[in-house]
C-alpha cells in the first residue's frame, strides 16, 4: 500500500520496495551467474577449437596405424568428455549458489512473492549439497523467472501509481478551482440559509478538508480490510478475514474509499494501486471535501434523504441502505452536474428547467453518464430534480426557505 | 551486502575451481597430443633415413 499525501511528509516504507529490493538483489546475483557461466561455455568451446587443426593431422597422418589412431581418438574423446562433465558440474554448482544463498537470506519474502511454486525450495539445504539437484535447478530457473516477472509487475504498477498521483494531483485541483467558484458559493450560501458568513466558513472548511487531504493507494486486501472494519464495522481478525474472503469471492471490492480520521482529524481517501478511474477519483474527493457527512448543512442532508427514491428500481437493500446516505447522495448529485456541463446539457450554476430534464433523461435513456450519475438519476425522485438543482422555496429545508445544494 | 557479496564470491571461487580443472585437461589433452606428434617425428625421421639408404 502506498501513502501519497501531496501537502505532508511522505512515505512509509513499505512491502512493496522490500520486495523489489529483494528481487533486484536475486536478479543481480543471477546476472553474476549468467555472465560467469558463459564464461565457462567459452573455455569448453575454445578447448574444443583449440587443438583442432593437430588432432585432425594426426588422425589424417600415413605413418599411423588404424589401431593407433583409434587409440589416439579414444584418448581424445576421453578429455573432451571430461570437459564436458566438467562445466555441467560447474553449471550446477553455480545454480546452487545462486538459490541457496536466495533460500537462506531471503526465504520468507520470496516465498511471499511467488507464492507456492518457491515452496519446494524451503529446505534449502538441499541445495548446497551441489551435484544432486540438477532436475531441481529447472525448477530453480523457472522460479527466477518468475522472479523477474514480478519485478516487472511492480515496475508497471508504479508507473501507473505515478499515473494515478498525477490524475489524483489534476482532479484535486479542479474540485478546489471548482468549490472557490462564484457559481459554488453561490449554492452554499444558500444552503447555509443565506447566511454569508456561515457560507465562507463552509466553503473555507472544504477547501482546509482538500488540503489535508491524505491519499492511499490500496491493493485489494488493502481495500476491503478498510471496507470491511471502517465502513462494515467488523472488528473481530477471524471475521474481517472471513468477509474480506467473501468480498474477493463475489468479487464485490469496493474500487474506492474515503472516511474521515478523527485521530489524524483529516479525510483520508484510499484508491486502488493502479487507478485511471477519474470517476472514482472524483467521487473520493467529493465525498472529502465535506468530510463525508460532517460538513453537510442540516436542511441539505434533508433534503438529500426525502428526495432519495427508494422503490421502483433493481438495488439490493444493502445498495439502498448507501446510496440513501446524505454524503453519498450529495456525491453522485456533484457528479451528474459536473457531466450536465460537459456534456452540454446544462451549464453549472444555470438554472435547471423541464428542458434540461428532458435532455437528461433522454441522454440516460441512451446511456450517457457515469455509474454514479446514473445512481442519482435512479433514486432520485423526479419531482424533486428541478428542486436540488435550483432554488426550493420551502421553509423546511432552510432557514430562509431556498436551498440549492453546491 | 553480504549476502550478495558471499554469493558472487562463492560464485567466483567455484570459476576458480573450474578454470583450474580445466587447465588440467588442456595439459592432459596436450600430452596426448606431444606423444602421437613426437611417435610421428620419429617415424618421418625413420622412414627419411630408409629412403636415404635405398637412394645411396
Amino acid at each position: 500500500m502506498e501513502r501519497f499525501a501531496p501537502k505532508q511528509e511522505s512515505i512509509d516504507k513499505n512491502n512493496a520496495n522490500h520486495i523489489e529490493g529483494v528481487m533486484d538483489k536475486a536478479i543481480q546475483e543471477l546476472d553474476v551467474a549468467g555472465e560467469t557461466l558463459r564464461n565457462a561455455e567459452e573455455k569448453v568451446r575454445n578447448f574444443a577449437n583449440s587443438n583442432k587443426v593437430v588432432v585432425q593431422e594426426i588422425i589424417d597422418s600415413d605413418l599411423l596405424t588404424p589401431e593407433e589412431k583409434d587409440e589416439f581418438k579414444k584418448r581424445i574423446s576421453v578429455v573432451v568428455e571430461k570437459t564436458r562433465t566438467s562445466f555441467q558440474k560447474f553449471k550446477r554448482t553455480l545454480m546452487a549458489i545462486v538459490v541457496s544463498s536466495m533460500m537462506t537470506s531471503y526465504s520468507c519474502t520470496i516465498t511471499v512473492t511467488i507464492g507456492g511454486s518457491m515452496a519446494k525450495y524451503e529446505a534449502s539445504e538441499q541445495f548446497k549439497q551441489e551435484g544432486e539437484v540438477a532436475e531441481d535447478l529447472m525448477v530453480g530457473h523457472e522460479a527466477l523467472e518468475q522472479l523477474k516477472q514480478e519485478k516487472a509487475r511492480q515496475e508497471l504498477l508504479k508507473r501507473l501509481r505515478e499515473n494515478s498521483k498525477e490524475n489524483v494531483a489534476t482532479i484535486l485541483n479542479n474540485v478546489r478551482k471548482h468549490i472557490l467558484s462564484v457559481e459554488y458559493f453561490r449554492r452554499l450560501q444558500k444552503e447555509c440559509g443565506g447566511n454569508l458568513e456561515k457560507a465562507k466558513q463552509a466553503q473555507k472548511q472544504r477547501i482546509v478538508n482538500l488540503d489535508y487531504l491524505e491519499v492511499l493507494f490500496g491493493n485489494e486486501s488493502d481495500l476491503a480490510r478498510e471496507y470491511v472494519i471502517g465502513g462494515l464495522g467488523v472488528t473481530d481478525e477471524i471475521a474481517i478475514k472471513k468477509k474480506i474472503r467473501e468480498l474477493k469471492r463475489k468479487k464485490d471490492i469496493p474500487t474506492g474509499l474515503a472516511w474521515y480520521d478523527n485521530k489524524k482529524n483529516r479525510e483520508v481517501i484510499m484508491l486502488p494501486q493502479s487507478n485511471n478511474n477519474n470517476d472514482t477519483i472524483f467521487h473520493e474527493i467529493f465525498h472529502a471535501s465535506t468530510r463525508g457527512d460532517l460538513d453537510i448543512p442540516e436542511p441539505t442532508k434533508r433534503m438529500l434523504e426525502d428526495s432519495f427514491r427508494s422503490d421502483d428500481y433493481e438495488k439490493s437493500e444493502i445498495e439502498r441502505y448507501k446510496l440513501k446516505k446524505p454524503t453519498e447522495r450529495l456525491v453522485r448529485k456533484q457528479i451528474l452536474d459536473h457531466e450536465l456541463d460537459r456534456l452540454g446539457i446544462k451549464k453549472y450554476g444555470e438554472k435547471f428547467t423541464e428542458k434540461h430534464y428532458k435532455k437528461m433523461m433522454s441522454r440516460y435513456g441512451r446511456g450517457g453518464f457515469s455509474e454514479g450519475a446514473r445512481d442519482f438519476i435512479e433514486t432520485t425522485r423526479p419531482k424533486y430534480f428541478i428542486r436540488i438543482f435550483n432554488e426550493i422555496a420551502e421553509n423546511k429545508y432552510a432557514d430562509n426557505g431556498n436551498i440549492d445544494v453546491a | 551486502m553480504s549476502k550478495k557479496n558471499n554469493a558472487t564470491d562463492e560464485i567466483k571461487r567455484a570459476y576458480d575451481d573450474y578454470s583450474v580443472e580445466m587447465n588440467k585437461l588442456e595439459d592432459e589433452q596436450k600430452k596426448i597430443i606431444e606423444e602421437y606428434v613426437s611417435k610421428l617425428e620419429e617415424r618421418k625421421k625413420v622412414q627419411s633415413k630408409t629412403s636415404i639408404k635405398i637412394n645411396n
